[in-house]
């Protein structure tokens, strides 16, 4: 139902074979141990072998099987087929594509002995011997005791000491540690501080100045705290239903899934498609989409029962979660990439939905929790038997897959269709750089020496415009690819390695998962499952029964709500993890979750409506004495926004933000290839697109500057906490970069047609969703009077005139002067000065910018109370 | 113990009390005068304090090599390894001798192996610690150990501690730099300050990596966004006066929310680094430009050759830092976790680091600033003397080896030791709590008498552990 693109030379599976032992004649041993082997130690195995630790064109030659299973390119050795075996051809030396050995052609008797060892059929003694079975010394029963393995159990009603304050079930919980400690709860949030909390929580975005207004009214107008109740659970709703609830929490969930839009690693290519991932996330939070859906579509989408193709592209797509981690793509060696990548997996789905880190198992048993080796190469054999397919060109990425093509299935293309004209110019570009590799090829061919990284690099060019062209239907539609996973048609049979090593295998483990919480000889898959048993894992993670996967993420969302978890380290649920402060309050959230058929949204409200949530922040000297980390929730932490809150936030109050999503990703441009000034400019060009930041290119290790300053994740591992650093050079970005300066220009000209004696209150109500303190409207008053009088022109903030002219309709024209600092020509500017004889408007424009650049570098601005 | 407690205390009064006068008055002329206890609450802050007795260093460059460094080859000389080669350990895997020879250097002659013939050569300065030893053998948790003292608390580093017993020297840097610190293994708790004022925090600083396609990329930041070594160091709207009055109307307006909020860490912290910014836009591009520089000392730290300029360029800048009166500076290289592939990565991390750091000796030394300067070098843990995989070696937290030089320690001392095969401390042990009350006592701190109230509890670097290893101190 489904084609697949195929851009470059069919993946070889890597197969580790190491089972059968073909009956091989003592004579055949020896013809092998003497006219083979020296030939291969003394000539391939520098490049080829293990002992040198090199795997040139992915190729080893130090055992049968790798020398069977080949490398890049073809099997080099097919037994009783000399014209088909690569390493014949190359050691024939004229004709081959990769003449060997490099230093000079073997001897003519030399080659003939390899012909006549092919015949035979490669006789090899050189076949691994499996190691002993690995013996775990895990109690697992005495393992599952653990608390977290512990199936939730929802407690029986408190005896509270203070029973007036609980407006919800969760403050019951909440208040009775608080008792237990001694700890009086602070007074509830002023409505302005809860409005301006619920807005940055649940959507990111501060409330407009009419919003925040409006919201205020109707909660002081409430009779009493129920009516005003009612008020509050309104405005959830109402932000609950906004569809940039989900470019907010969606963004959670990609600091959670890894997100990102190159490899990483090595090389860092481009995963031109990721973004659809991106997309998929957003819309899942915005549909609500049960939990448990949302697990078994990230980890299986593409096996699920559906009912059209649309929905079967959307699944694939949500099954991109495992395609887009980390990856070494300029490895030689494709059987330890592929450990890798199937090990990747684990990690990211075991900490993402479990909050378990099994690939600690991969070399020995887990040092602190009770998963045994043999789990992790459970699990191994699941994503062993499973294609992930992430794009990225052969010429570039010596690991590089196909894509799944998902063309007329309904996900919308991501690039404009082309004309008849850009068509016929991207087939010339092609054919030109087609024939370059071919003109090239006759060079050698005829003896020409050509440089071989010319010959790489018209490769790459070939495969790169063939790439662009593939993207294409012959008509110029757009195709439509994506990342994703797909089933192989065989399950491969895996084996336990010993300390994780590709030359120990020991015994074969059949697929299963975790043993601590599953019933006791019941973890592993029954042989009749078909397929690569990811579906399997996945109803298993999503589970009801699982006692991880529903607390795991109701102490996400917890966490996201209160910038702490009830257990600490979100990622990790293990014997090195936290336990949880309120593991009564914690099993009730998630019994609750599954209940409401895991509603993420409805956990949200919950938490949002409780008392606990809505705690003003304020300072308490006795409180603090006993609780200095707020563990026990006696009022609400003071939390600084995240990187990219704080950037959407400016461009709201500025009035700049564009709340439409973008088609695509703004790495488009970019095309495909490794990181480097192709990738470096449009990340720095996008930050001066005003779309929300969820939406800006995310290329591993080229984080945008500003999202690097405030701490955004770097994507190279499940990242359920963001560290919240504080340092000098955020302070240095809000004084100094043109980003700043300009939402300050732009704030500015939001209320410079204003009577002066208005223009502190809008900008507070803009800001901060609050009117001024009388000290901050006198402090304004004097800063904006005293700024205005004469002063040396370089002292400007912007030369009035010029400053509003690029201001001009609301948007700033001249990108490159923007990129540069606008202020640039007018600072140093002796040349300026003298003929912008200003306006007294003008340099009360510039105060003003320059006041309104203060307002957003406060930290006011930058967190929530 | 007590005196020391009150005198710190009194601190935060002052920083009190300067609030209250601050936000005492009314309208702009309380606003102007806030420049003074502005100046007032930062220098009772980070100004220069006296240390508990003579300090022996002033400052501290710590070398911080992330992964876990091989000591048994590198800087302790194991021939029991060489001659037990293969056999089996009662640790489990077969012994594995280093590929490395070692031979002595020096007048004191200490063993040094050939990964390191530029340090090797002022071993004469070099305090080996072989018997050092840790809690954890995970990186996450050893990484945390070795910088705070804990794995499991969210604890201040030992550069906050530093900067809180000492203050800095020089108010327009940060007293409390991390050069390219990690993002992951414990991330900015490394050099975060905790429960400590804000004033503390160290400040991370990200300069070129060593690899070549970081070099690239960096070269490009330097080109187009980021000519002074950190990005946004010049404004291009105002002049000095009127950026000053800005920040003085944005100090006010935090204040306001101060006031109001009584307590609260992220203003605190955003006023310390405004006025700290605002003082870096002159220091720092004009520490971070090199070009003052001769030809002669760059090539001393192998700057513009491969491998070594990337490392190279940390380490004089560490130096210039250094110099400019920074506290504590600290410079990241990594990964050194070599399970497998020993042989040349574990060379290949020794070519990009053996140079600089003999030149940052060589060069302090000759600018008379390695009497006061602490160098310390190490990472988390070491490895074992057996390799599971044949190639490559484990985590080893029992026994592994750190060095120091500089700042009043004896140099020419291996002081400490492993068993024969470089697998547990048995001698001389060193704990990382040993170490931390070790490098305090060089800086003239007493660690038991370096606390901080919190939770109801006076919290040290070294919690209730730690001793002095007196017998290093020269």
């Amino acid at each position: 139902m489904h084609v697949r693109l195929c851009l470059v030379l069919t993946l070889l599976l890597p197969v580790l074979v190491v089972d059968r032992i073909e009956a091989q004649t003592n004579d055949e041993i020896r013809f092998f141990e003497t006219k083979i082997r020296p030939v291969l130690v003394k000539h391939c195995y520098e490049c080829h072998s293990t002992i040198e630790e090199k795997a040139r064109g992915g190729l080893k030659l130090d055992t049968r099987d790798a020398s069977r299973s080949g490398g890049d390119t073809a099997p080099a050795i097919v037994p009783r087929s000399p014209t088909k075996s690569l390493l014949y051809e190359s050691i024939q030396y004229d004709d081959a594509e990769y003449p060997m050995p490099p230093k000079g052609k073997l001897p003519d008797h030399v080659i003939a002995d390899f012909r006549r060892w092919i015949e035979m059929g490669a006789p090899d003694p050189r076949v691994i011997k499996h190691q002993p079975n690995a013996q775990s010394e895990i109690d697992i029963e005495e393992g599952k005791t653990f608390w977290a393995y512990q199936p939730p159990v929802m407690q029986e009603t408190l005896e509270l000491k203070t029973a007036g304050w609980p407006r919800t079930e969760i403050d019951r919980f909440v208040i009775a540690k608080l008792d237990e400690h001694g700890l009086h709860p602070v007074p509830d949030a002023s409505s302005e501080v809860l409005i301006r909390r619920l807005f940055f929580n649940l959507i990111g975005l501060p409330p407009s100045s009419d919003q925040a207004v409006r919201w205020k009214r109707r909660m002081d107008a409430a009779i009493d705290e129920d009516a005003k109740q009612a008020v509050v659970a309104e405005l959830i709703s109402e932000l609950l239903d906004s569809p940039h609830y989900g470019e907010r929490w969606g963004r959670h969930w990609m600091d959670v899934a890894r997100y990102a839009e190159s490899t990483g690693g090595d090389q860092n290519n481009i995963y031109q498609h990721a973004w659809r991932y991106r997309d998929y996330v957003i819309d899942s939070f915005n549909d609500d989409k049960p939990f448990d859906q949302f697990i078994r579509e990230q980890i299986a989408g593409d096996l699920l029962p559906i009912a059209d193709e649309q929905e079967w592209a959307d699944n694939v797509i949500a099954s991109g979660f495992l395609a887009l981690g980390v990856k070494l793509v300029g490895e030689e060696d494709q059987q330890k990439f592929f450990a890798d990548l199937v090990d990747e997996q684990i990690d990211a789905t075991t900490r993402a939905f479990l909050a378990t880190t099994v690939a600690c198992a991969r070399c020995h048993d887990h040092k602190f929790d009770p998963i045994p080796q043999q789990d992790y190469y459970a699990l191994a054999g699941i994503f062993r038997s499973t294609e992930t397919h992430y794009g990225l060109l052969k010429a570039q990425a010596r690991q590089a897959t196909t894509l799944l093509d998902l063309t007329g299935m309904g996900p919308p293309p991501g690039t404009p269709k082309l004309d008849q004209k850009e068509l016929a110019a991207l087939i010339q570009e092609r054919d030109d750089a087609a024939q370059a590799v071919t003109d090239a090829m006759n060079r050698i061919r005829s003896g020409e020496n050509v440089f071989r990284g010319m010959l790489r690099r018209l490769r790459s060019q070939r495969d790169e415009t063939e790439a662009a062209l593939q993207a294409y239907s012959n008509r110029g539609e757009p195709r439509v690819f994506a990342m994703g996973t797909q089933d192989r048609d065989h399950v491969m049979p895996t084996r336990l390695l010993i300390r994780g090593e590709i030359d120990k295998p020991a015994q074969l483990v059949p697929r299963g998962v975790l043993q601590v919480l599953s019933p006791k000889n019941r973890f592993q898959f029954n042989s009749r499952v078909n397929g690569s048993g990811r579906l399997e894992f996945a109803n298993w993670i999503a589970a009801k029964t699982n006692p991880l996967t529903a607390r795991v993420i109701a102490n996400r969302v917890w966490h996201w709500m209160f910038g702490q978890g009830l257990v600490r380290t979100v990622d990790d649920f293990g014997f090195s993890g936290d336990r949880p402060t309120h593991p009564e309050l914690l099993d009730y959230l998630a019994i609750r979750l599954i209940e409401n058929d895991w509603s993420i949204k409805w956990l949200v409200k919950e938490i949002a409506q409780s008392r606990t949530w809505q705690l003003a922040s304020s300072y308490h000297a006795a409180n603090d004495q006993i609780d200095p980390d707020l563990q026990w929730l006696w009022r609400m932490r003071h939390r600084r926004l995240e990187a990219e809150v704080i950037r959407d936030a400016m461009l709201a109050v500025s009035g700049q933000l564009e709340l439409e999503r973008p088609v695509g990703t703004f790495l488009r441009e970019v095309g495909e290839g490794g990181v480097g000034q192709n990738v470096f400019e449009p990340v720095i060009r996008a930050m001066d697109k005003d779309v929300r930041s969820v939406y800006l290119p995310r290329v591993r290790n080229v984080l945008p500057e500003m999202l690097e300053t405030f701490d955004a994740p770097d994507a190279s591992l499940v990242s359920g906490a963001r560290e919240s650093t504080s340092s000098p050079l955020q302070s240095l970005f809000l004084m100094n970069s043109p980003f700043v300066s300009k939402q300050s220009i732009a704030l500015a000209a939001r209320v410079e047609d204003l009577p002066a004696d208005q223009q502190i209150d809008a900008l507070y109500r803009l800001v901060f969703a609050r009117s001024p303190t009388s000290h901050e409207r006198e402090i304004a008053t004097n800063y904006l009077a005293t700024e205005t009088k004469p002063e040396t022109p370089s002292g400007r903030f912007l030369g009035g005139r010029f400053g509003r002219e690029r201001f001009a309709g609301g948007r700033f024209a001249g990108e490159e002067s923007a990129r540069r600092g606008f202020g640039g020509r007018f600072r140093s500017s002796g040349q300026m000065s003298e003929q912008t004889t200003e306006s007294e408007t003008g340099q009360e424009f510039s105060v003003l910018a320059s006041y309104c650049q203060a307002l957003l570098s406060t930290t006011e601005f930058q967190t929530i109370d | 113990m007590k005196r020391n407690y009150c005198r710190q205390r009194s601190v935060s009064f002052t920083r009190r009390d300067a609030l209250k006068a601050a936000s005492a008055g009314f309208g702009y002329l309380a606003f102007a005068g806030l420049a003074a206890a502005r100046d007032a609450e930062s220098r009772s802050a980070l100004s220069p304090k006296q240390p508990h007795r003579v300090p022996k260093a002033k400052r501290v460059i710590f070398l911080c090599m992330r992964g876990g460094p091989s000591h048994v080859d590198t800087f302790d000389y194991k021939p029991r390894l060489r001659h037990d080669h293969g056999r089996a350990s009662s640790y489990g895997s077969p012994l594995c001798a280093s590929s490395w020879n070692f031979q002595q250097h020096g007048e004191s002659g200490l063993w040094v192996s050939e990964l390191f013939p530029n340090v090797a050569e002022h071993a004469d300065q070099l305090c080996l610690l072989r018997g050092m030893h840790c809690d954890q053998p995970s990186h996450a948790q050893a990484m945390l150990q070795m910088h705070t003292g804990s794995f499991q608390f969210v604890r201040p580093s030992m550069g906050a501690w530093t900067l809180y017993g000492l203050g800095t020297e020089n108010e327009n840097l940060p007293g409390f730099l991390s050069i390219n610190p990690p993002t992951a293994t414990g991330g900015a708790q490394n050099y975060g300050n905790a429960f400590l004022p804000a004033a503390f925090h160290g400040t991370k600083f990200t300069v070129q990596d060593s690899s070549q396609r970081n070099r690239r990329i960096d070269r490009m930041r330097r080109g187009e966004v980021n000519p002074y070594g950190i990005n946004n160091a010049v404004n291009n709207n105002l002049s000095t006066e009127r950026q000053r009055e800005q920040l003085d109307l944005i100090a006010a307006l935090n204040r306001e929310k101060l006031q109001r909020d009584e307590r609260n860490p992220l203003v605190e912290g955003a006023i310390e680094n405004f006025e700290l910014a605002f003082r870096m836009q002159d220091a720092v591009p004009e520490v971070m430009d090199l070009s003052d520089e001769t030809e002669e000392t760059l090539a001393l730290y192998g700057i513009n050759e491969d491998p070594t300029d990337g490392f190279g360029r940390q380490c004089l800048l560490a130096r210039r830092f250094a110099e400019s009166g920074v506290r504590f500076i600290e410079l990241g290289h990594g990964s050194w976790d070599q399970h497998s592939n020993l042989r040349t990565a574990l060379s290949g991390n020794c070519q990009e680091t053996d140079k600089p750091i003999s030149g940052l000796i060589a060069d302090l030394k000759r600018r008379d600033l390695l009497r006061d300067t602490l160098i310390l070098w190490g990472g988390e843990f070491g490895r074992t003397p057996y390799s599971d995989s044949g190639t490559g070696r484990d985590h080893n937290h029992k026994g592994y080896t750190m060095w120091m030089a500089g700042g009043g320690v004896k140099g020419g001392l291996s002081y400490g030791s492993t068993d024969e095969h470089g697998y547990e401390a048995i001698e001389n042990k060193m704990h990382v709590h040993d170490w931390h009350a070790t490098i305090l006592h060089l800086l003239g701190l007493d660690h038991e008498r370096l606390t901080f109230r919190h939770a109801g509890r006076e919290m040290r670097l070294t919690d209730v552990e730690g001793s002095v290893a007196t017998e290093i101190v020269a």
